[in-house]
């Protein structure tokens, strides 16, 4: 009994303690939070780290179309002044040689040839979002005002420390299509050379498209591609000269072969690579019967200029071929999309 | 224990009252001030918050820096305090050019340099700096030495300016990758970067203080009237009241009087069958109506049991013992007809001699009793 008395006398004690001390806690905190939120501008902001695993584009649209009117701009000035000189600043690759070709004929011709027009409008850009250097940006014009096809071109840019150039240029074919890209704020991936998972890889279906150019349908490699419009041309332009050679015994040949590193690859959505190379291609044509053998036609004869003909003529051609390149697995076959052929060089042997 | 304690109730009434009185000196004249001093001055500072005290709209912090051509923030850096930022770089003397790019494309430009990082704010109005140095860069990463652009013709950045000497340069909703790269020029190592960030939503005190304002004025009313009541006057129920004193004082022996004259007529078995008390037609017109009432609930704990058992020592021996079993359920009831009837006349004798010893002086009723009343 006395023992239950003094423990809850001691209970009722401790119960006080505790009350007073509660409140003692509370009016502290309450003290101290008065003056925390009395301070002047807050807590000062930390960096968050950034995850360095987001692949952002490596370009915004608005930053693609500046480079691209640069280099139109530089383009144009080249035009207009009917010489190659500064072309070199904004333009590379195989684009570099035909332009500048194209404009060699054009200061004899006096005009610049009608498909050597770049449109400035875009419908479509691919933007990569690679981190390393080189960068490859795919960006198809709108159709030229005569109603040419679009123009697919490869902006490539070797160093951080250099500006994007134009480094090829395709006429699309009409009616063919394109694969599908990610838009340009998500960015696509840039695609390699050795890039597996695909009926053949970029490089290898290079090499079997020069192939077929070099045998047409009697390549192995046929049946792995769809025909194409620069196959057809190639073949009619082909059957017309040869008509004309053995009319007068003489002999022609073309050899395409593939110059090594030039090519560009981009990743599509649907797994397939667009891929754009450089197929070098040499025309000799040999005249019989002691005839001299003379251009094939006026941008060969603006080139050739006022040379001295011989039986023997060589026409070096830079060829750009675009090509998509269905995934492994899948029943399509490669399919040329898109090409660039001209002239560069016309020598009498 | 419960006894225990309800037995001293009663002698510390009068302390427990002096004790309710100090509790209310204590809420109504400490703890009721303390938190209205409390509710004022949160007011007070949250008006402050509100004027003299408001966060400045505009966040300008600057880094001396030196030893390096190129400065670059980190990720993020330019978004530190919002969205909308004004880089300025004074480089003293010849071409200073700042530049937005993504990080990335900061760190390719870098490649093979030394440079300064502003890493973010050391407070408010200084940038942290440190020291960094890029690994050279490879051959291929170097390219043509003809083909390099300066600073300000790349074509990387999101946006550059340059200016003879120093620079500014605005940007607004960038990237959290966005980084700001100043060039200071060839042979120039020496800048002072100052980043002027313009604050959209300022940090709000005020309402929170005012909150805190009225929250404590509530807590100050509140310990100045509830708090400050002693804790039986808060409650509906009363704890410590006194015994409740029932309407009508009847004896114990007026009852059991009543009680017998309503049964002897029936001692007498008539016919052998066992009687029953409410079967309609019994003869019940001599009962005195001593309450008409419900069935009582009793709550043991709204008794003072205290009382009870002081009533009950007061009466030791008169007392008839085990009388719960007087409840009238003739239905359930499990006492025979025969322990019943002696029970009733033992009653009656002790009645009897109860009045003849003295009338009177019993006003006590227990439980019992009331089971009696109701009957």
């Amino acid at each position: 009994m006395t023992d239950m008395t003094t423990m809850n006398a001691r209970s009722t004690r401790f119960g006080r303690l505790g009350r007073v001390a509660t409140k003692a806690v509370a009016l502290v905190l309450s003290a101290g939070m008065l003056v925390s939120l009395a301070a002047c501008e807050g807590q000062v902001p930390k960096v968050a780290s950034a995850d360095s695993s987001t692949h952002a584009p490596d370009l915004t649209v608005k930053q693609e179309e500046k480079i691209r009117s640069s280099i139109l701009d530089t383009i144009d000035a080249a035009d207009q002044a009917k010489s190659a000189d500064g072309l070199s600043a904004r333009l590379t690759g195989p684009e570099l040689e035909i332009r500048t070709s194209q404009l060699a004929v054009a200061s004899v011709t006096g005009s610049l040839d009608k498909l050597a027009t770049i449109p400035r409008g875009m419908t479509q850009t691919v933007i990569p979002t690679d981190d390393g250097w080189p960068r490859t940006v795919y960006t198809i014009t709108t159709t030229t005002e005569d109603q040419q096809s679009k123009r697919l071109l490869v902006l490539t840019q070797n160093s951080p420390r250099e500006n994007y150039k134009l480094w090829g240029l395709a006429r699309l074919f009409q009616g063919a299509e394109l694969p599908k890209f990610e838009v340009p704020r998500l960015g696509t991936e840039m695609g390699t050379v050795n890039d597996s998972k695909l009926v053949a890889t970029p490089a290898k279906a290079v090499e079997m498209y020069a192939d077929l150019l070099n045998k047409d349908a009697s390549s192995e490699y046929n049946g792995k591609f769809e025909d194409d419009l620069l196959r057809q041309e190639l073949r009619t332009l082909d059957q017309t000269v040869q008509q004309g050679m053995e009319a007068n015994k003489g002999t022609q040949e073309q050899t395409f072969t593939v110059p090594k590193d030039q090519i560009k690859v981009m990743r599509s959505t649907d797994g397939g690579d667009l891929v754009v190379a450089r197929i070098d291609s040499v025309w000799t044509r040999q005249a019989g019967e002691g005839r001299e053998s003379l251009p094939a036609n006026n941008n060969e004869k603006a080139l050739f200029g006022d040379g001295k003909a011989t039986s023997t003529m060589k026409v070096t051609y830079v060829n750009v071929i675009a090509m998509y390149i269905p995934p492994a697995g899948s029943h399509a076959k490669i399919t040329a999309v898109g090409a660039e052929r001209y002239a560069v060089k016309v020598e009498a042997l | 224990m419960r006894l225990t304690k309800r037995n001293k109730e009663p002698e510390s009434a009068e302390d427990s009252a002096r004790k309710a009185k100090r509790h209310a000196t204590i809420m109504r004249g400490v703890v009721t001030p303390i938190f209205g001093l409390m509710a004022v001055a949160a007011v007070a500072l949250g008006l402050l918050n509100a004027t003299i005290w408001q966060p400045s709209r505009t966040i300008t912090a600057d880094a001396k820096v030196t030893g390096s051509r190129y400065i670059v923030t980190d990720p993020d850096v330019l978004g530190l305090v919002d969205d909308q930022v004004t880089v300025a770089a004074d480089g003293g003397s010849g071409t200073v050019c700042v530049a937005i790019a993504s990080s990335k494309d900061a760190t390719g430009w870098l490649a093979g340099s030394s440079y300064v990082r502003l890493t973010g704010l050391s407070d408010w109005t200084t940038l942290s700096t440190e020291k960094a140095s890029a690994g050279s860069a490879s051959a291929s990463d170097e390219g043509d030495a003809s083909d390099a652009v300066a600073f300000a013709d790349s074509d990387m950045w999101r946006s550059v300016k340059c200016g003879d000497g120093t620079t500014t340069i605005r940007t607004k909703s960038t990237a959290i990758t966005d980084v700001a790269l100043v060039d200071l020029g060839e042979g120039n190592t020496s800048a002072d970067v100052s980043f002027t960030w313009t604050r959209r939503t300022l940090p709000d005190y005020a309402t929170p203080m005012y909150f805190l304002g009225g929250l404590l004025a509530v807590l100050a009313v509140l310990t100045a009237t509830v708090f400050a009541m002693p804790p039986h006057k808060r409650r509906k129920r009363m704890v410590e009241s006194a015994p409740r004193p029932s309407e009508e004082e009847v004896s114990i022996a007026e009852a059991f009087t009543g009680s017998l004259n309503a049964i002897k007529p029936s001692f007498a078995p008539k016919d052998g069958r066992p009687r029953r008390r409410h079967a309609v037609g019994s003869d019940t017109s001599s009962i005195p109506v001593v309450r008409v009432d419900e069935p009582v609930v009793v709550d043991p704990s709204s008794r003072n049991l205290v009382a009870d058992a002081a009533q009950q020592q007061g009466d030791v021996g008169t007392q008839p013992p085990a009388v719960d079993q007087v409840v009238d359920d003739s239905a359930t009831s499990v006492i025979s007809q025969d322990e019943l009837q002696a029970y009733f006349a033992r009653l009656a004798r002790e009645a009897s001699e109860d009045a003849a010893q003295s009338n009177g002086a019993n006003g006590a009723q227990d439980e019992h009793d009331e089971q009696e009343g109701g009957r």
